[in-house]
């Protein structure tokens, strides 16, 4: 399926890419409260469908608190997910 | 605490009104404000969850027009709080109406009546600020709170409003306690003049709006002035990104190219030449150092083709 924004729908087991998500940023010196890691599932189970970039953007929002967090995020979130495929915007 | 959650009519009108990301995306282009995937998605979790967002980024990029284009939305008041340095509750919450209290105690004595106090601490005579505005509102959807440049507002304040939004309800000691039926949808803009508490960040979504890329911009502009052609609305853009990258103290926002293409527009050009950025300047750049920064570079520069 392709959605407006010209993303492709790809399937992935959530939880458990979710919880390496927060562990490994918080090991990379991101602190996230543990009720972000709930919140992020809350956050997915919304928004679909779940192209790697709108997990991407979701994660994000809900991680991230501070502009110099990003590049963190994404060193960390690009190693869990795949390549970055850098497709419009 | 999480915020309580939306239930009943509410969280479903909200529903129906956006569906998914692509929906919200949509209809915020019908009401003219363009949004990219990370802005979309962030204000979709933000109303779903729901949970207040801040939203983050230069001046001029757009983070008060998004509350107002949510709001134009879901079709529901905005009330927006504007921050200042030493606002307080009063001015963000309620306060009690003193002349209004004296009048009517002046006029009972006047005619002899009996005044209670109870009488004169009633919600007739209360100020209801944005916040408490936000709290009461009936439905049938939650409307939009903005809670502008939170950055600009003291400590004690942050910690305050994120308690009272948290709570969804405020208890004045002579009223009792009122509970919204409708949680409001919360945005918060700040410029980062300084850092937030980390109990602001803990309670909210997050995104940072960078300046459009030009493409986009070039869409926003020929949006906001109709009848723009796209030839002037890319050299707009390009100019604009231009100033941005170059060494002014106040880069130009969307806003300001907005501006500019009317005032361009309103004197008849048609092609952006160093004589119209000359007429034009400070349509787009409001401080004259920064107009003197980008004529000693040449604005030629600025109008050159390509990059």
């Amino acid at each position: 399926m392709v959605t407006d924004f010209g993303v492709e729908t790809i399937v992935l087991d959530l939880p458990p890419l979710v919880g390496a998500l927060s562990r490994r940023l918080r090991d990379a010196g991101v602190e996230t409260m543990p009720a972000r890691a709930a919140d992020l599932a809350h956050a997915l189970a919304l928004v679909k469908p779940i192209s790697r970039r709108r997990l991407y953007w979701t994660a994000r929002a809900v991680l991230v608190s501070d502009p110099a967090q990003v590049p963190v995020f994404d060193a960390v979130f690009w190693a869990i997910f795949g390549e970055r495929r850098d497709d419009g915007e | 605490m999480s915020p309580p959650e939306v239930t009943g009519d509410a969280a479903g009108e909200v529903r129906q009104l956006v569906p998914d990301v692509e929906t919200l995306a949509q209809r915020l282009g019908g009401v003219d404000y363009l949004v990219d995937e990370g802005l979309a998605t962030s204000m979709f979790v933000s109303l779903r969850l729901p949970q207040p967002l801040l939203l983050e980024g230069e001046a001029g990029v757009g983070k008060t027009e998004a509350a107002k284009a949510l709001a134009a939305v879901l079709d529901t008041p905005l009330i927006r709080l504007q921050c200042y340095e030493g606002i307080d509750a009063a001015e963000a919450l309620y306060e009690w109406n003193y002349p209004r209290q004296l009048l009517s105690i002046r006029l009972a004595d006047a005619g002899g009546e009996a005044l209670r106090e109870d009488d004169l601490f009633g919600p007739d005579y209360l100020i209801r600020r944005p916040l408490l505005r936000a709290l009461e509102h009936p439905g049938p959807r939650p409307a939009v709170l903005l809670v502008d440049e939170i950055d600009r507002a003291d400590d004690d304040f942050e910690a305050f409003l994120l308690e009272l939004l948290a709570d969804a309800s405020v208890t004045i000691p002579e009223i009792g306690t009122i509970r919204a039926t409708h949680p409001p949808i919360i945005v918060l803009t700040s410029n980062r003049t300084r850092d937030l508490h980390d109990a602001v960040k803990r309670r909210c979504l997050y995104h940072w709006i960078d300046y459009p890329s030009p493409r986009r911009e070039v869409e926003i502009i020929r949006r906001r002035v109709k009848g723009t052609s796209e030839a002037l609305a890319v050299q707009v853009a390009n100019a604009v990104s231009r100033m941005r990258d170059s060494d002014v103290q106040k880069p130009p926002g969307v806003a300001e190219a907005i501006d500019w293409i009317a005032a361009l527009r309103l004197l008849g050009v048609e092609r952006l030449d160093a004589a119209a950025v000359d007429r034009t300047l400070g349509s787009v750049l409001k401080y004259g150092d920064d107009q003197e920064v980008i004529r000693a570079a040449g604005l030629e520069q600025l109008v050159r083709s390509g990059d």
